[in-house]
């Protein structure tokens, strides 16, 4: 292996460092912007690139030129997060809460199939959480009025939109739609996925091009595996292998 | 006229007609959401349009929102001289969310006829947005029109860009000559917006062709494409000098402070404005050729859409909100993370480990935005120490005494002397206690006696206190 060789493989690990953080941006990093430029112009320093991810259980997602990469697991390897990541200690069934409102805010924010596959990585959508709650309350309570759920007692038996349905949207108290979907927004935030900014006194959630892409990934794995499961309940079969 | 030609025109004016659409319908439902019947949405979007485009050529590339706010509220203002921020306010918020398409979760889109060139009408439908958003490179959210809505605003209705661009050179020429200035000024203003369209319109040609590898044609297509608009960017140069000399000459020729003068020199600025934005394009063009260049020998091209993403309502979180809390108990820890980026796992590291744990000080660490932000949180005052005097009448009250007391009786006469609520009390309070611990220096011991405090307003063990030191 040449030196040059060498320098590539190292250049290619410190690209892969940067856009491993998804609060990292081109603007902000001479580095990233050197590094990245070189990755767009050497086919051979792009492969490398892909190579040390793959072996990371990683896959490059290339953005927008002014924007950088987006890195997403391919596999339960060591960059996968946990259920721990997001608010650990939490009860099974709260944790399954917190689960259904992460796939309602991403659905509220890229509402059609055109929207999730967007051409053009550098628009950005931006919400508001008020009408983001208003949203997710009236369309749980919808699908529950439409399916005419009964109250049952055992909670296991209970519809993910129920459990939706019964929180009241605004209020005190950390029991309510809008404090949990702030404290969501708050994490992606944390995690560079969103950005949080006021415009003209009213607080704006500006879904960053990075969030399109794991809403992306969310929903292509997924729709496979929800039915699976929708089509073992039809067959009467028990769940799907775990 | 042929019969092609005719076509042609009717058919892209149809088509311009149609995009125009959400401009109509943001007039005709004024009423609907927010009362703005006394405004005209028609002016409102146009000095939108306008603040937005000029942005564009700036630094940030597109338009923040103070700024469309404030070139909104001229005009708003003039209608209405007492609406308040807060109204010009919720006026800009409602125009862009709806020429954003709901703030860019969704599109506009629009069916139309044409005549096809076997004569049959047939019908179209077009996917557009007028405005978007973006960040800055400062991560701060600008407004962007699309090149439909340049085109649009700037009434190209089916006109070819490098027609009208040679059209609007030949109108500043005219008005240079007839010494009309202002109208020159507007003409040389046309031009830069017309280059900020040209740049729009070739961006969004990239985009399609970066994403769409397999339908397009890079020798027979692309490269002719890219050569011509190359050659009509170069070509912009030595007419806008021309313009741009031209101006001079005339500035020169009038006195200082004359209007006409003023209105030249902005037209020389708008010029040379439109002459930077080109050499920003043709400094785009250059990579994008050599961009284009290497995909295509490496067939790196992305697909966009993919037919195999679901629909995000139907065929994501409705079948997922369906399922049951056991169901979502085994779907969830496989589904949940597959939204959440990678996590960066911690290396064993024992030499950090221990210099964390000894460090004095923490490293300082990125503000989380799960932290509550520095200014958002109050200065708590910390409660006032007890002043000399304060203990000095205290420690003269407990020598009144005796050499044997207890608490109760300390707390009891303090109260009566000073006040139940008296800082004295407090004091006492705090101080006869410590006694307990038996430092050496203490002149008093403090033993417990088993009972309770028998003092008003007072809790705990009851003390009784004798003259003397531990040692």
């Amino acid at each position: 292996m040449t030196s040059e060789q060498n320098g590539g493989i190292y250049e290619a690990a410190r690209l892969l460092r940067l856009a491993l953080n998804a609060r990292e941006t081109v603007a902000r990093s001479a580095d990233y912007q050197q590094l990245l430029q070189r990755f767009h112009t050497d086919p051979e320093f792009r492969d490398t690139a892909h190579q040390i991810a793959r072996g990371l259980d990683l896959q490059i997602i290339e953005l927008a030129r002014d924007i950088g990469l987006a890195v997403v697991n391919i596999a339960e390897g060591p960059y996968a997060p946990t259920l721990d990541d997001f608010r650990s200690n939490l009860r099974a069934r709260e944790r399954i809460v917190y689960g259904l409102l992460l796939a309602m805010l991403t659905a509220y924010v890229y509402p059609s199939r055109r929207a999730v596959g967007e051409l053009d990585d550098s628009s950005v959508v931006s919400i508001e959480l008020r009408a983001l709650v208003e949203w997710a309350s009236t369309t749980s309570r919808q699908m529950k009025s439409i399916t005419n759920a009964e109250d049952v007692a055992n909670a296991d038996l209970r519809a993910g939109f129920e459990s939706i349905a019964v929180l009241e949207p605004f209020g005190d108290g950390q029991n309510t739609l809008q404090y949990r979907f702030r404290y969501v927004l708050n994490w992606l935030a944390d995690h560079g996925l969103f950005l949080r900014r006021e415009e003209g006194g009213r607080e704006l959630w500006i879904a960053r091009p990075h969030f399109r892409v794991q809403a992306r990934f969310l929903m292509l794995s997924s729709h496979d595996r929800l039915i699976e499961f929708l089509g073992a309940r039809v067959d009467g079969t028990s769940n799907p292998t775990t | 006229m042929s019969d092609a030609f005719w076509r042609g025109a009717v058919n892209r004016r149809a088509k311009n007609l149609a995009l125009m659409k959400p401009f109509f319908d943001l007039e005709a439902n004024k009423g609907m959401q927010v009362d703005l019947d006394d405004y005209d949405m028609h002016l409102l979007c146009s000095v939108l349009m306008e603040a937005i485009i000029a942005e564009m050529g700036g630094i940030t590339a597109g338009a923040p929102y103070s700024a469309v706010l404030r070139e909104l509220s001229k005009v708003v203002l003039k209608v209405n001289p007492t609406a308040s921020a807060g109204e010009v306010d919720r006026i800009a918020s409602h125009i862009i969310d709806h020429l954003s398409s709901g703030r860019g979760r969704d599109h506009f889109e629009v069916s139309y006829q044409i005549i096809a060139e076997s004569g049959a009408v047939e019908k179209l439908s077009h996917v557009y947005r007028l405005l978007e958003q973006r960040l800055s490179p400062e991560d701060e959210l600008v407004y962007v029109a699309t090149s439909e809505a340049i085109h649009i605003y700037l009434s190209g209705l089916g006109h070819e860009l490098e027609a009208e661009q040679a059209a609007n050179d030949a109108i500043l020429e005219h008005y240079l000559r007839r010494g009309k200035h202002k109208e020159a000024g507007e003409a040389a203003d046309m031009e830069r917006k017309r280059s900020v369209e040209l740049r729009a319109q070739l961006r969004g040609w990239l985009i399609a062709a970066e994403r769409s590898f397999d339908e397009i044609q890079y020798a027979a297509k692309v490269l002719p494409e890219l050569a011509e608009i190359r050659q009509r960017v170069e070509a912009r140069g030595p007419v806008e000098q021309r313009q741009i000399e031209e101006i001079q000459s005339r500035a020169l020729q009038l006195p200082p402070g004359d209007d006409g003068r003023v209105n030249l020199i902005n037209a020389r600025k708008a010029i040379e404005d439109a002459s930077l934005e080109h050499t920003r394009l043709l400094a785009e063009l250059q990579r994008c050729s050599r961009t284009l260049l290497d995909w295509q020998s490496h067939h790196r091209f992305r697909r966009g859409e993919s037919p195999a993403i679901p629909d995000p309502l139907t065929g994501f979180l409705q079948p997922l909100l369906r399922l049951t809390h056991a169901e979502l108990a085994i779907a969830i820890p496989r589904l949940w993370p597959l939204l959440l980026p990678p996590r960066l796992p911690v290396v064993p590291d024992l030499p950090a480990l221990l210099d964390s744990l000894l460090a004095d000080t923490r490293e300082p660490h990125e503000l989380s935005e799960l932290e509550p932000m520095p200014e958002n949180c109050e200065e708590i005052a910390g409660p006032n120490r007890f002043s000399p005097e304060v203990c000095a009448a205290a420690d003269a009250l407990l020598v009144t005494l005796g050499d044997s007391f207890s608490l109760s009786a300390a707390l009891g006469a303090t109260a009566a002397k000073f006040g139940p609520n008296s800082p004295e009390v407090s004091y006492v309070s705090v101080l006869v206690p410590r006694w307990f611990e038996l430092d050496a220096d203490d002149e008093h011991i403090a033993r417990p006696t088993g009972q309770a405090i028998s003092a008003a307003g007072f809790f705990g063990d009851e003390l009784t206190v004798t003259k003397g030191t531990a040692a």
